[in-house]
């Protein structure tokens, strides 16, 4: 069995990420099928302009409220228009959202959890009273505050999503900063002289990435999900742009009539985009930060 | 025909990456009214044999393969409830560890009642008691102490305790997994001497299975010894003291110091034991053993018939 | 530290962290492109009527007056005025509320139920297609919007098969009214406790079938979490020695799993239990509109289609404060229940 083992080596390096996501178990399978879900729905986000039969915004381009067919495999909705050009290019708005919200916290919390953390004391103190009032409140409720006065649109969305989760990656950072900044390699760097920044930067900083890169997975799911929430609140976007936050809340008020596929088909791709990222982030977590030892 | 029956058990543990053979074909048989100790280091699966003669390997652990017999039940094949009837009522076990095996929340008392309920359920609360006290009583804790909690008493006391559970039902057969490994020496003596005792007037079969080759000698009938998931000899007492066949046995036996000989130096055996997940080539003791030759490191040893008793080396394999 | 330290620290902590946040909403109802009394109006609006306006609802007032006259009216209960009709807001509050609380407690009792269950199950068949299957449930139970997912149960429960009503809480005018005793008058404002106060069995099993969907569409959810910590406690728990050695005892496996492993793993999930709190106020807003549950979610999702911002001040304050007290009391309680942890 000795004798297998240097052949098993060289194949890992050979394909490094997948074969050792595969070894790793249940988690390392839920990143692969998370990243691989996530890939095709951005994929097919990104090339609906050129694979949507029909413009998704146009309206009356088949019957009013038809069910799925040969001409519109996803059934049309109550302004006529395709659902199956809709669901292709409807998940752009979200990606927009998330991704932005996700670049807004990186930005805004990963910076405040290493400063306050690091430096300890009364800025750690304070930074972490603000931070941990935001993370009690209900997520939602605040998003929702933060757009109402804010108003509809990508931006805005995205600032409210990004304000209740930025606590999020502070409370991680600050628990890996704290624990880190213990080590004694750390300390023999202070020893040698090295500057705070430095310490920062070189030694705290890539070992916090894996969590960070955790929470910002976890993140998007919960972006996708809160802008969904706020669109079918009413506090989405333009009516015009097609999303699929807009086309549940109108398929809701479908339902009733029958028509179940207006809601059903964005739905399911609002659920399937979040369970890819849902995925990929506990998988993630789980790996760099193993729960279970057995 | 003997109360239990061991063929070619092999328990594994499956984690992720690797596939330990904690037990690795073992076969061996008990008669009834005997007493057979298993001796081996920390590691060598002679609890996991303990375990699985009641299924109660925990998972990741798993029965792969073999044969076991328990007067007449099937263990490894029979159902939940048939090896659950088993437990307790026909086979008694003794845990290492009294304080972690008692339920800490739990009065001793309640321990037993319990136990008697669960396999006799006709029993009432009152008869449960008065049981529960005579064989505390049989085994010298004073009745009054029946609604204390474990943790109100001394280890030795606490393994008494263990003992009455594992008794309270009548059982045939007794499995002792380190009865007095978490002991002083002194408290260690008096179970070691209520265990002989108990196996007198109870007529128990009793398997011992401890590191403590000490205790061994003074109550087996037979002894087998295991190493990494393996028998490596197996025979009786006093034959196994007297001429140790294995290396490895020799060297168990020689690294016990002896009070009588004088200047005697330390001995114990180099190298450390195998790791399970990445075990060695032929037999799994080559590389400590200071008789290895060429056919020790390409192929495993079979556990051969050699003047009466059973060995694992190639040394008395003449084939 | 003692039990009274602790409490106090802890009340300590709480009350700058209802300071910020009161303060963070005030802030944002204000300080944002725009005043809220314009905002409020679509169009424009004759700068007389937008002065009385204002004046009507103290938003007139230089901003420090305004803070004060907020933290003070607070302390009196007063959560504002609507912008709609310049009633209080808290009349608003305390009417719709005992419609969420009902949804919460029932949600949280399905949450924990279904979490529990579905753990301890897990636990017990370890690394096989069922441990698997109800793990992937747990994390993809949160990935499916609230709102889809009562819409799914809408139209599978109450559409397709007519066994449950969805919408509102009970028959129009059925609303139980609770116990009048002499000149006593209780009544909770949850149905299903008012309705056996009044001792009408019919009205619980309405009050009951109307409940049922929204709860447990919140409480699906949310159980997710629920799962992963007791299976993870009992997956620690039930290698522990006592619980092999209780099965070497011959106990029956039922009570191994239920009396002795799943004792040790509770304290965590009711902890887990307030933790979640704030995820279940959230959850509720949209599943109270989903269903057309008539609850302070709704109400709040009312408000912002009317743009009545100092209502949606009033009800986010209300739910801040409540989330606040409510992790206090956890904190509290789980202090008082296990001396080692402090902080």
């Amino acid at each position: 069995m000795s004798n297998e083992r240097p052949q098993g080596r060289i194949l890992v390096k050979l394909f490094p990420s997948l074969i050792g996501l595969a070894r790793r178990g249940l988690a390392g399978w839920a990143v692969l099928i998370g990243g691989v879900i996530v890939a095709v729905v951005a994929i097919m986000t990104v090339v609906s302009p050129w694979i949507s039969p029909y413009n998704p915004i146009a309206i009356n381009v088949g019957p009013i409220l038809s069910p799925p067919s040969s001409e519109f495999p996803l059934g049309t909705n109550h302004l006529g228009q395709d659902m199956l050009s809709r669901v292709y290019s409807g998940g752009s708005i979200m990606f927009q959202v998330a991704l932005l919200s996700v670049i807004v916290c990186l930005a805004v919390g990963v910076p405040i959890g290493l400063f306050a953390s690091y430096a300890g004391g009364y800025t750690d103190k304070v930074a972490s009273l603000v931070m941990d009032s935001i993370y009690a409140f209900p997520g939602l409720v605040l998003a929702i505050a933060i757009a109402a006065m804010l108003g509809p649109g990508v931006v805005n969305m995205a600032l409210s999503i990004a304000v209740v989760y930025v606590p999020s990656y502070f409370r991680i950072i600050r628990s890996q900063v704290l624990t880190i900044k213990e080590l004694p390699y750390v300390e023999a760097a202070h020893m040698m002289g090295a500057r705070a920044r430095t310490t920062l930067f070189n030694y705290i900083l890539p070992n916090v990435i894996p969590s960070i890169v955790a929470v910002a997975t976890i993140n998007f799911a919960d972006a996708i999900l809160t802008a969904a929430g706020l669109t079918f609140v009413g506090l989405g976007l333009p009516v015009s742009t097609p999303d699929w936050g807009w086309d549940l809340t109108y398929g809701r008020r479908l339902l009733p009539s029958g028509a179940w596929w207006v809601i059903a088909f964005p739905g399911l791709s609002v659920v399937l985009l979040a369970l890819g990222f849902t995925l990929m982030g506990e998988g993630l977590s789980e790996l760099f930060n193993p729960r279970l030892q057995r | 025909m003997p109360l239990l029956e061991i063929q070619s058990l092999v328990v594994e543990y499956h984690t992720i990456g690797a596939n330990v053979k904690a037990v690795d074909r073992v076969s061996l048989s008990l008669e009834k009214g005997h007493t057979l100790g298993v001796v081996g280091e920390s590691g060598c699966g002679k609890s996991t044999l303990g375990l699985s003669t009641l299924r109660l390997v925990p998972p990741p652990g798993k029965i792969v393969s073999g044969q076991m017999t328990l007067d007449g039940i099937d263990v490894v094949n029979c159902s939940e409830e048939e090896i659950r009837r088993v437990r307790g009522k026909r086979v008694g076990y003794i845990f290492q560890d009294p304080m972690t095996s008692l339920n800490p929340v739990k009065r001793i008392g309640a321990h037993f009642v319990e136990m008697i309920r669960t396999h006799e359920p006709g029993v009432g609360e009152e008869d449960a008691f008065k049981r529960a006290k005579e064989v505390l009583n049989r085994l010298g804790i004073l009745p009054e102490r029946i609604n204390d909690f474990p943790h109100q008493f001394s280890g030795g006391m606490r393994q008494r305790v263990m003992i009455g559970l594992a008794l309270a039902l009548g059982p045939d057969l007794l499995i002792a997994d380190e009865p007095t490994t978490s002991l002083d020496v002194i408290v260690e003596a008096q179970i070691i001497e209520l265990l002989k005792e108990l196996k007198e007037s109870l007529s128990l079969t009793l398997v011992l299975i401890t590191h403590n080759i000490g205790i061994v000698a003074e109550t087996a009938d037979r002894v087998a010894v295991m190493y990494a998931g393996r028998i490596a000899e197996l025979g009786e007492t006093g034959v196994l003291f007297e001429k140790p066949m294995h290396p490895y046995t020799q060297a168990l036996l020689n690294s016990v110091p002896n009070i009588t000989k004088k200047g005697q130096v330390l001995s114990w055996i180099p190298g450390t034991p195998p790791d399970l997940a990445e075990p060695p080539a032929g037999c799994l003791f080559h590389p400590r053993c200071p008789y290895a030759f060429d056919r020790c490191r390409k192929e495993e040893p079979l556990l051969l018939k050699h003047n009466g008793s059973e060995v694992a080396c190639h040394l008395y394999d003449r084939r | 530290m003692s039990l009274r330290s602790y409490v106090i620290a802890r009340i300590m902590l709480t009350i700058p962290m209802i300071m910020l946040l009161l303060t963070f909403v005030f802030l944002l109802v204000r300080v944002l492109p725009g005043d809220p009394a314009s905002l409020h109006f679509e169009k424009q609006v004759d700068p007389r009527m937008l002065l009385e306006f204002k004046r009507q609802l103290g938003l007139d007032k230089p901003i420090e007056i305004q803070y004060i006259d907020y933290l003070v009216g607070l302390l009196r209960g007063d959560f504002g005025k609507s912008m709609q009709d310049f009633s209080p807001v808290s009349q608003q509050i305390f009417s719709a509320f005992p419609a969420t609380l009902e949804l919460a407690i029932c949600s949280t009792i399905i949450m924990i139920l279904v979490g529990v269950v579905l753990g301890v199950q897990s636990s017990r068949s370890y690394d096989s297609v069922q441990d698997h299957s109800i793990r992937v449930f747990g994390i993809a139970s949160y990935a499916i919007p609230v709102f889809f997912l009562g819409e799914v149960m809408i139209m599978i429960f109450a559409i397709y098969l007519h066994w449950l009503p969805a919408g509102d809480r009970i028959h129009a005018g059925m609303a139980p009214t609770g116990l009048t005793l002499g000149g006593l008058h209780w009544s909770t404002g949850l149905y299903t406790i008012d309705s056996i106060l009044e001792g009408n069995t019919s009205k619980f099993i309405m009050s009951l079938r109307y409940l049922l969907l929204p709860s447990l569409t919140l409480g699906t959810v949310l159980c997710g979490i629920f799962i992963r910590l007791t299976r993870g406690n009992m997956l620690e728990t039930l290698q522990l020695d006592f619980v092999t050695a209780a099965r070497a005892r011959g106990l029956k496996e039922r009570t191994v799993v239920y009396g002795y492993a799943l004792r040790n793993a509770f304290l965590p999930i009711l902890t887990m239990m307030g933790l979640q709190f704030a995820a279940l106020l959230a959850g509720a807003v949209l599943t109270e509109t989903t269903f057309s549950w008539p609850g302070l979610g709704r109400y709040l999702v009312d408000r912002i289609s009317f743009r009545d911002y100092t209502a949606i001040q009033g009800v986010v304050v209300f739910f801040g404060i409540l989330v606040a007290m409510v992790s206090l009391a956890v904190d509290i309680i789980y202090a008082y229940l296990d001396p080692r942890i402090r902080f």
